[in-house]
């Protein structure tokens, strides 16, 4: 029998060997199974028993192999009750497709989370079969291989003595992309920071809204969705993989067809956001994976939480390191932040008095400082738009900004296609020498800049990177003042 | 640290004039400023952005004078007067309502750092004995001596009741010139300022310019060869940081024009984007 181990995003096969031997009754189970694989014995009595079938009141071994892999999880106990029954001569044919799912004690069989990685991981190792849960067989499906849904131990047994064929399941249909909660049409005014949205959204860099409370940060954030690129195939699957270890799976539409956009909110833990737990469980970046992570009120996050942002950000993948192993899980998303310009956020506001004192201002502004904010290409500003604004007529939707970002991306994947980076914001150093270079006149006044102190040497390229994706965007080959000028005027170190 | 008496020879002369002058004066840094030319700059705990502009550049226009500019080390205006005066690499005195030690010890963040940079480049001077902690009658006793160590006081950004108001009217008593910057009618950072120069007890200050000829001193003129744009952009944000689009919309800019002349002054330092994404003067 073979069945599937998951650790993280890590699977093995694993080989379910049952031996039925003459001793006092037991039912035992060998190779490093964690608590709830142990668990399975009672479930896997209970379930045999009240399918009809006989338990043999015999020693059973059943061993997970290899046994020096921790195993953890309920999906075994499809692949443990037929190893029992096939080993009794109760199931008089030899099983070869891949067994998913967790047993009832009436025996029913239910759904287990991390189905897509592990067939998919499956499909690779020769696997052409699974047997799961109904509610899990449409995400096997998606996967390529031909799966079979069962509501019943009974079910599978009848399946496979060929008594009740059941049909394979289908592929399932990609679900519509669902409508966005917000167009960039519904927004009045806000040129720059829209700008600095599209500029996000197809470099990949990650994005600062500072402003006072009511000006429509968290509604600027949230248009991200509407105007991120489609998804591609190998990322919907990738995707995929990581909320189906969650759990976060729709059983109909278990491809994501949308790129996931996550808001945690900032009374979140690490553990949340980062993921952990025993055994690893991925955490918000994770399940923001090919899509966008925002953080609203982002100095209102404890500090510490901040910090763990450091390593996805760099590595665009979170190791979890536990005692039975580490996990990896990617995590390549656009970060998306706002935040008040102070505690009771109407800095340097004209309308309103700012009752805060400077220190309290840097203390709050220190939240986000270093690391983090290394990692942080565009800031901009969110202003209070005029009411006099709030009607005017000729904005642009979405779907034209987002057009500009699919031709934009195509640009950048042909560009950067020897180098392995997708999109902007990766760019080494020495990819900023070689695909951002500017007109001499441009480049002295640069030169000058950094000489004077008032542009780091850090700041220069992120601003060349940025430069290069308004380029992009705007469909020139060259980097041209403009280009330089928004990159600038967006920049996040004063 | 050094405690000097009226009858020290680097005792301050100007703090002769008080009722009752400190005895002794306890100075951590250097003496020499103590006897120069000296202005002081105070104003409010919680400054608007332009209170923080108007502060440096005054200070700057005085340390680059050589003329001392003397404060209280408090947050908000004095720290931007401190900071104006060295960045322009002049003297700085600062006079705590505190011991110096005790002061020091208890600093946390940039006002550490800032105490420490007056040591190295002026004084740190406290009229109380080296562990005081401050107290409320410390501050407005402190006030005072901020008044008579200046040869005159300038008022930026002070609410009604607030501690730079104590300075002026000291400043008043022993017959000093007191200047306050006018600041926009119905903000409460600049009332108490305002108040002043309609009661005719300060006069308004109109700018760097005017102080320096005050002191009997002439501005270095500045060369001033902007574009005409870029002039435009300064003199718009004079009053306080705008947005981007906001000086797009002002001037008429479309997004392209304005990147461009943003980045020219930017890459030339004359304006600079604040920390919630606004351009600002330098």
């Amino acid at each position: 029998m073979t069945a599937c181990a998951l650790w993280g995003l890590e699977t093995a096969l694993v080989t379910v060997e049952v031996d039925v031997a003459n001793g006092l009754p037991a039912l035992v189970v060998v190779g490093l199974p964690d608590a709830a694989v142990q668990e399975a014995r009672e479930r896997v009595r209970a379930a045999v028993r009240n399918s009809g079938f006989e338990f043999p009141l015999r020693r059973v071994t059943v061993n997970l192999a290899p046994a020096e892999r921790r195993k953890e999880g309920t999906g075994f106990e499809l692949a443990i009750a037929l190893g029992i029954l096939r080993a009794s001569g109760q199931l008089r044919v030899d099983v070869t497709a891949l067994c998913l799912g967790e047993l009832a004690l009436d025996g029913a069989l239910r759904p287990v989370r991390g189905t897509m990685p592990r067939v998919r991981y499956a499909a690779t190792r020769g696997v052409r079969e699974v047997l799961a849960a109904s509610a899990n067989a449409g995400e096997a499906a998606a996967c390529g291989v031909e799966a079979f849904g069962f509501e019943s131990l009974r079910e599978v047994i009848d399946h496979l003595e060929g008594r009740v064929r059941v049909a394979p399941t289908p592929v399932p249909p990609r679900a519509a992309a669902p409508p966005h909660p917000v167009d960039l049409a519904n927004i009045a005014g806000q040129e720059t920071p829209k700008r600095a949205l599209e500029i996000a959204a197809a470099g990949g860099h990650n994005l600062l809204f500072v402003g006072p409370p009511g000006t429509g940060k968290t509604m600027l954030a949230r248009a991200l969705e509407s105007i991120l690129p489609p998804l591609d195939d190998t990322e919907a699957i990738a995707a995929s993989a990581v909320h189906s270890v969650a759990g976060l799976i729709d059983p109909r539409h278990p491809v994501l067809t949308a790129r996931p956009f996550r808001a945690p909110h900032h009374t979140a833990s690490h553990l949340s956001l980062v993921g952990g737990g025993s055994p690893p469980r991925p955490g918000e970046v994770s399940l923001a994976h090919c899509g966008a992570l925002f953080l609203d009120e982002i100095a209102e996050f404890s500090r510490s939480v901040l910090d763990t942002l450091r390593e996805p950000l760099e590595e665009h993948a979170v190791t979890i390191s536990r005692a039975g192993g580490a996990a990896t899980y990617p995590a390549r998303f656009v970060l998306v932040a706002a935040m008040n310009p102070c505690p009771c956020g109407f800095w340097g506001d004209a309308d309103r008095e700012c009752t805060c004192l400077p220190e309290q201002i840097e203390r709050y502004r220190g939240k986000l400082s270093g690391p983090l904010l290394d990692r942080v290409d565009l800031r901009v500003h969110v202003p209070r738009v005029p009411f006099e604004r709030l009607r005017d007529d000729g904005r642009e939707r979405s779907a034209d900004v987002r057009e500009r970002v699919v031709a934009a991306r195509e640009r950048m994947r042909v560009r950067l296609a020897a180098t392995g980076r997708r999109v902007n914001a990766d760019l080494t150093v020495a990819e900023v020498k070689r695909f951002c270079s500017v007109d001499s006149e441009t480049e002295h006044l640069l030169a000058e800049a950094v000489s004077a102190r008032r542009l780091s040497a850090r700041g220069y390229h992120r601003v060349l990177r940025v430069a290069r994706t308004a380029a992009d965007l705007g469909g020139s080959d060259s980097l041209r003042a403009e280009d330089v000028g928004l990159a600038l005027l967006l920049r996040s170190d004063p | 640290m050094i405690g000097i008496g009226p009858a020290d020879a680097r005792y301050p002369p100007r703090l002769l004039d008080l009722r009752c002058p400190p005895d002794p004066l306890w100075v951590d840094g250097e003496t020499a400023p103590l006897a120069s030319r000296a202005v002081s700059i105070v104003g409010t705990r919680r400054m608007t952005p332009y209170g923080a502009r108007v502060a440096r550049e005054l200070a700057s226009a005085c340390a680059e004078a050589e003329v001392v500019v003397v404060s209280g080390l408090a947050q908000g205006v004095d720290s931007a007067a401190h900071q104006g005066a060295l960045d322009a690499g002049g003297k700085t005195i600062a006079v705590l309502g505190a011991g110096i030690p005790s002061y020091l010890r208890e600093a946390r963040g940039r006002r550490r750092t800032l105490a420490h940079a007056i040591r190295a480049s002026g004084a740190l001077v406290s009229e109380f004995p080296p562990e005081a902690p401050p107290q409320i009658w410390t501050f407005a006793q402190r006030d005072a001596t901020i008044a008579a160590l200046g040869e005159l006081t300038v008022v930026v950004e002070a609410p009604v009741g607030s501690g730079a108001l104590i300075t002026a009217e000291e400043a008043r008593r022993l017959r000093r010139p007191v200047y306050a910057v006018p600041g926009p009618i119905g903000g409460a950072a600049s009332a108490g300022a305002n108040t002043l120069i309609a009661d005719g007890r300060a006069n308004a200050l109109t700018g760097v310019e005017m102080l320096l000829g005050v002191l009997g001193l002439r501005a270095t003129p500045k060369a001033t060869s902007d574009p005409a744009e870029d002039a435009r952009v300064l003199e718009l944000l004079v009053a306080t940081p705008l947005d981007p689009d906001a000086v797009a919309r002002r001037l008429g800019l479309g997004p392209t024009a304005l990147a461009a002349t943003v980045a020219r002054l930017i890459i030339r330092g004359r304006i600079t984007s604040t920390p919630d994404g606004r351009l600002a003067r330098r």
